[in-house]
């Protein structure tokens, strides 16, 4: 098994003090790994995500990247230590330009930015086309593509992605999962959240489901296919739509 | 006529000025701060203090510059009270408005900003005494551009209005040509998104309070140039500075912009038909009219 | 002896009327949250109103109906409402410091009416003469004083009891979840933004009311007695007292009425010459360090609200 790269241990965090939405919640990473998270909605799915953002009140529990704990870690630094983060809505700057979104998520000036920012752009031929243009006039496809953009152009080594596929076509959605997978196989470890079951089963190397801000049930992704209490939770549809 | 469209965009850049840093508070911190418009009156006694000072240290700048009432130590002045109350600003905030936004609602901040108002007005007349001052004794007299109608126009106040439109444009190439610009605006559409993207938060927040400091120094300097220095001013330009913001739309800069000149010119405009003891009424009239046709202002995103 | 007896009758007479003002801001402010920066407005509205209506047509004078005491104040009250209607239509619905904003302009278009408008408000110089009901009865300044101040008194308690009746009622308990949650309040079914304008009018009419009692109280009334400061003092004494806490708010009050009244009284006495023309200045400070400091120390005053609702709506805010 490949070295861990960010392991939450018995995680329990919140919006409201007292309040907490996750309990216990225990995650592992390895490098180049994808790791799925699933589970119904409001199953805190982008709070575990957020909480490793340092986005929401860690009350008890540990986020260990390598030997370093982030909890308390404000959002701002994370990308120190070579976090960048997709949220699920709202994840581009809508009165800023392509270019400038790239500029901005590229939290430097220094003469590699253009670098930087090109190599996005022939990933994205369809970015360069628009750079000009403000975030607002994207599609929800190209939207998307620049919300991912703007996390690869950081340069991470650990990417949270929250539900990238939400909402786009089947098509543009695929385009999307392959370019994760582009993504991990330069080494580049990911968590993301999705609906989709079946593209989440395929497409990580483990998954974690989550319900009422608890883990279900987790394991390899070859595991969960073959058990039968998997099949039983949301293949069959019992706690989860399917879709 | 005429002479009230000059005079309306004369204090229309003052307004301005001092509205940029205003409707960045009310959108950042979400709350409507009435003590900004004692950081002009402020910002124009640091100035009346420094010139005093730089005079006596260095006569060679008490010179005027030009046809002006101007002097160079009066310049120096103003750029040295710009940083002095900017400082100032992130002071109280330290002291009064960040304790506030950690422990109560945005209407808490408002209510404290009549408190901190009130101090701060009441210190300065305190400091400088209730009578007004003047920057310069020196009378200067006003140019006749023409005789019919009869227009006055001082050198100064074409100076003021050519400066403040100068500072605006300076500004408005640091908010579209650099980072700080990007994250400026970043930040103002999306904190928490901003945030993930690098920018820290609690050092846009000190930013736009110096920045807003400055502005509204410079602000208060000008209108203490058109008319006179007093402890007053704040009291009597709260509420022109509101309805400059809620015209442009709260968060707008440019809309500040805007609605800064609309309302000096309306202010002044409104005396062609209102005896003049009616203008401290009109900017509350303009606002109940925005706020009744148009509640996000010009420029104001729809929620 | 007699002089401080009735200075004493002096002091709690304008205490009772600041605290009915008082009252209905907490109405406004600690039942519903709303932020009346424009008291003076009201208080105004009602001061000029009750002279207005009750007093008599005199030579210049636009307006003077000379009607009968209780339907003066009637009117002064329905005046008050009427100006916090119009405000509180066009804000009440809107981000609540415009609420903020527009009462602050509101006081000083009032203000400003008040000085320039001399027709009808008798301009800087203010109105004078209004007979006094009971005054010729009475006919002794002193016994005067001490009547009025009981009629101030049960005045104070019948608003008092009015506003504790509707703090327990379920319109006060709709009133204080609109304020903590005006989202979950909506779920309810309920306008927040009527119930805020309902509670918003009848808050500036109690204003009204104690506006009425002073210029009744002096006969008198200019632009002088309606400046901004006059808000600044309201809302000291209701956060000292503890904002929504009637007794909190009547407490507070006295507090600040006496400390008022106490340091100008020090000031004058003891104060060097030079500045006694800065007495004023010092005083406005105070309000100002009185409001900053009670924010930053104790929010929730002497006498902090006995929360009666249940915490059963929890916050829960969308993404
Ligand atoms: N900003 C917030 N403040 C308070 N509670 C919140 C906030 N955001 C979410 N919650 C609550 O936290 C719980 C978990 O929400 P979360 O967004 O993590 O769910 P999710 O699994 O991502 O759901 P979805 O599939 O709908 O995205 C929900 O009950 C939600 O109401
Ligand atoms: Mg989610």
């Amino acid at each position: 098994m490949s070295d861990t790269v960010l392991n939450v241990q018995s995680l329990t965090a919140g919006y409201v003090p007292g309040l907490p939405i996750l309990h216990d919640v225990n995650m592992r990473l390895g490098r180049g790994e994808i790791v799925a998270v699933i589970g119904p909605n409001g199953a805190g799915k982008s709070t575990l995500i957020k909480a490793i953002a340092g986005l929401v009140l860690v009350e008890e529990g540990t986020i260990m990247l390598g030997a370093r704990n982030l909890v308390g870690i404000r959002p701002d630094e994370m990308a120190i230590f070579g976090i960048a983060y997709v949220p699920q809505t709202n994840n581009i700057f809508r009165t800023l330009t392509i270019r400038q979104n790239l500029m901005l998520a590229a939290k430097r000036s220094d003469g590699l930015v253009d670098d930087l920012i090109e190599r996005m752009f022939t990933l994205f031929e369809i970015l360069r086309d628009k750079q000009l243009d403000k975030g607002g006039k994207l599609s929800g496809g190209q939207r998307q593509m620049l919300a991912i953009a703007m996390a690869l152009v950081a340069e991470p080594t650990l990417i949270l992605m929250d539900e990238p596929t939400a909402g786009l076509a089947p098509k543009v959605a695929e385009e999307i999962l392959a370019l994760v997978q582009d993504i991990a196989e330069k080494g580049v470890s990911i968590i993301f959240v999705e609906q989709n079951v079946k593209a989440a089963l395929r497409i990580s190397n483990r998954t974690y489901i989550l319900a009422e801000g608890r883990n279900q049930i987790d394991g390899s992704t070859q595991e969960l296919m073959e058990g039968q209490v998997i099949k039983e939770i949301y293949l069959g549809g019992r706690r989860l739509e399917t879709s | 006529m005429i002479q009230n469209l000059f005079d309306g965009i004369l204090v229309g850049s003052i307004l301005s000025l001092g509205a940029i840093g205003l409707t960045m508070v009310m959108h950042m911190l979400r709350f409507a701060n009435f003590s900004h418009a004692e950081l002009l009156s402020l910002g124009a006694y640091v100035t009346f203090v420094f010139d005093k000072l730089l005079e006596s240290m260095v006569p060679a700048l008490s010179q005027t510059i030009g046809g002006l009432s101007l002097t160079f130590s009066l310049i120096f002045a103003i750029i040295l009270s710009m940083g002095v109350t900017g400082v100032s600003a992130i002071i109280i905030d330290w002291l009064v408005f960040r304790r506030i936004r950690d422990s109560a609602g945005p209407l808490s901040m408002v209510f404290a900003s009549f408190g901190v108002a009130l101090i701060v007005r009441n210190l300065i007349s305190l400091i400088f005494g209730l009578k007004p001052k003047l920057y310069s004794e020196e009378i200067t007299f006003a140019v006749r551009v023409s005789l019919d109608p009869l227009i006055l126009i001082k050198l100064d106040q074409v100076f003021v209005l050519c400066m403040a439109l100068v500072i605006m444009l300076i500004f408005h190439f640091v908010l579209s040509r650099t980072t700080f610009g990007y994250a400026l605006k970043a930040v103002s559409e999306n904190p928490t998104l901003s945030q993930i993207n690098g920018v820290r938060l609690a050092l846009m927040i000190r930013l736009i309070w110096l920045i807003g400091g400055g502005l509204a120094a410079v602000a208060g300097v000008f209108y203490g140039l058109n008319n006179q220095v007093s402890f007053l001013m704040g009291k009597d330009l709260v509420l022109s500075l509101f309805a400059a913001v809620i015209v442009g739309g709260i968060g707008s800069i440019y809309g500040a912009v805007v609605g800064g000149f609309l309302v000096g010119l309306a202010s002044n405009m409104a005396l062609l038909i209102l005896p003049s003891g009616y203008k401290p009424a009109v900017p509350f009239l303009i606002i109940l009219i925005i706020l009744s046709i148009r509640p996000t202002g010009l420029f104001g995103e729809k929620k | 002896m007699i002089g401080i007896v009735s200075y004493l009758v002096f002091f709690l007479t304008m205490g009772f009327v600041l605290s009915i003002a008082v009252l209905g801001l907490n109405l406004q402010w600690g039942y519903t949250g709303l932020f009346n920066g424009g008291v003076a407005a009201f208080f105004g509205a009602g001061a000029y109103g009750v002279i207005l209506f009750g007093g008599s047509n005199k030579a210049g004078q636009l307006i003077g109906f000379g009607l009968p005491y209780p339907f003066a104040v009637a009117g002064a009250v329905l005046l008050a409402g009427l100006l916090a209607w119009i405000v509180g239509l066009i804000t009440t619905h809107l981000r609540h410091d415009y609420l903020a904003i527009a009462t602050f302009g509101v006081a000083i278009a009032v203000e400003n009416f008040a000085r320039n408008a001399e027709p009808i408000t008798g301009g800087a110089k203010g109105l004078r003469g209004f007979e006094r009901p009971f005054e010729t009865v009475i006919n002794d300044p002193f016994w005067f004083n001490l009547a009025y101040l009981i009629f101030v008194f049960v005045v104070l308690i019948i608003v008092y009891n009015i506003l504790e009746n509707i703090g327990q009622s379920p319109f006060g308990r709709l009133l204080r979840a609109i304020r903590e949650d005006e989202v979950a309040a909506q779920s309810l079914g309920k306008s927040p933004a009527r119930v805020r304008l309902q509670a918003f009018i009848f808050g500036s009419m109690i204003m009204g009311l104690s506006g009425a009692l002073y210029a009744t109280f002096y006969a008198f009334i200019s632009p002088q007695d309606i400046v901004p400061i006059l808000t600044f003092q309201i809302w000291s004494m209701l956060i000292v007292g503890g904002s929504g806490n009637n007794k909190g708010a009547v407490f507070g009050t006295l507090i600040v009425w006496a400390g008022w009244v106490g340091s100008g009284w020090v000031l004058t006495q003891f104060a060097p010459v030079e500045m006694q023309l800065y007495i004023g200045t010092i005083q406005f400070i105070m309000i100002g360090l009185i409001i900053v400091l009670t924010l930053l120390i104790r929010p929730k005053g002497l006498l902090p609200e006995k929360l009666i609702i249940s915490r059963s709506v929890a916050r829960v805010k969308p993404e």
